[in-house]
């Protein structure tokens, strides 16, 4: 450890964070969790170490697999600065037509053959028109029925009406990422605010949904502000949480933009888990290319859940490859809901 | 044979040594450096050939240091 300042127990405050969290059940304080932030680098192994006694103690030792499909692929309105399927930039994903419900199908098998709970089903659009809530609400009792698996869906930003109809059909979760802090936002997005949605985000656990909430690091927002994303994904209490690390992509405006460095995102791994110590902490898009070997150091840093194989237009690694990853820190593959 | 053009830019073998990403399914045909459609699932990809018709196939991102797994 290093010589950092200790608190009024004597603690250092990795080990009163810790304490907090396991022993007393309370939450950090986002001014504790900026004090973690800035600890040096050589604190980080400790830091998810942290985080790894307070993931076993709230959630256990289970890990969620889920395998994410996207049934719209590009031609999307929004410019979302990150995203390879908006129309507004010059990007080799272009726009294809809807899947088939056989297509759809195929893919939940195959999902649920990798040992997967849950099937995420994506959609490059603003939101559902009427025509996209139709095919909705045949597909996701379809897939349930035929595959037995749980239907996620990302769609956008839903109206109330849309929510309580999502929710009728049996839509277990509902996607629908927070990217980055409120006052961030607008540098990345200007086609949509993010009070819309942060709306949509209350809709679905108003409406009885999960609430999957995502992020993404990397597109050059400060410590400050992941810190305040911190304290606005508690406000929107989600279920699960998947943390993306942007992987840069040609033609789009975040293409030049580095890497997050691999210690970096262990550590803001670690402060995700200890910031919100029941949610399901999900590795999402990115992880290969910003942590490689590092991987398996991150399932011990306060991750219970990811998503394996290809993600929406990249690839992921084999699936395979996180089973042994997972038979090897001989964690068990189960399903999971958010702990209060 | 190598391929004709780059799957990543879709340019001939001397514009481009090859820009294509393992974290990527092909974007461009080897054969005519056409687009290709592609649908990406979760345990491959399919990317079909606006121009000669051609179908490309591949799985995941090859473990590092690996060969792409790419058809
Ligand atoms: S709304 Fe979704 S699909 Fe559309 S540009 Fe933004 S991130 Fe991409
Ligand atoms: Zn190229
Ligand atoms: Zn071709």
């Amino acid at each position: 450890m290093s010589g950092v300042a200790t608190d009024r127990h004597g603690d250092d405050p990795i080990s009163a964070a810790r304490r907090a969290l396991v022993d007393e059940r309370r939450q950090l304080t986002l001014d504790e969790l900026a004090a973690l932030a800035a600890l040096p680098d050589e604190d980080v192994p400790a830091l998810a170490e942290a985080a790894h006694a307070v993931r076993v103690a709230w959630c256990g030792d289970t890990v969620e697999i889920e395998g994410i499909l996207s049934a719209k692929t590009g031609g999307c309105p929004e410019d979302c600065h990150f995203c390879s399927q908006s129309s507004r930039f010059e990007t080799p994903v272009k726009a294809l037509p809807l899947l088939s419900d056989d297509e759809v199908l195929r893919a939940a098998r195959e999902t649920a053959e990798l040992g997967a709970s849950e099937f995420c089903i994506v959609y490059a659009v603003r939101g559902p028109d009427e025509r996209l809530m139709a095919h909705l609400e045949r597909l996701v009792p379809l897939v349930r029925r035929e595959v037995g698996i749980n239907v996620a869906v990302s769609a956008g930003i839903l109206t109330e009406d849309q929510a309580a109809r999502l929710r009728g059909v049996g839509v277990h979760r509902y996607n629908h990422n927070l990217e980055t802090a409120r006052s961030f936002f607008g540098r990345v997005v200007t086609t949509h605010t993010w009070e819309e949605r942060f709306e949509t985000c209350r809709l679905v656990r108003e409406h009885g949904m999960e609430l999957c909430c995502g992020v993404l690091l990397g597109m050059g927002e400060t410590d400050e502000q992941r810190i305040e994303l911190l304290g606005q994904l508690r406000e929107v209490d989600p279920a699960e949480v998947p943390v993306n690390f942007l992987d840069p992509r040609p033609g789009t405006p975040l293409a030049d933009r580095p890497l997050v460095a691999a210690m970096e995102a262990i550590r803001w791994i670690a402060l995700f888990r200890l910031a919100l110590p029941g949610v399901i902490l999900r590795y999402a898009g990115g992880r290969e290319v910003t942590l490689g070997d590092l991987q398996e150091m991150g399932m011990t840093a306060g991750i219970n859940a990811l998503i394996t194989g290809n993600y929406l237009t990249t690839l992921g690694r084999s699936p395979q490859e996180d089973i042994v990853m997972l038979k090897g820190l001989k964690m068990p593959i189960g399903t999971l809901s958010k702990v209060i | 044979m190598g391929a004709a053009f780059c799957t990543g830019c879709g340019r001939p073998p001397a514009a481009c040594g090859g820009c294509a990403r393992p974290s990527d399914p092909w974007r461009y045909c080897p054969d005519c450096g056409r687009w290709l459609a592609v649908q990406v699932t979760p345990t491959g990809w399919v990317g079909r050939c606006r121009g000669c018709g051609a179908e490309h196939h591949g799985s995941h991102q090859p473990p590092a240091g690996g060969a792409p797994v790419t058809g």
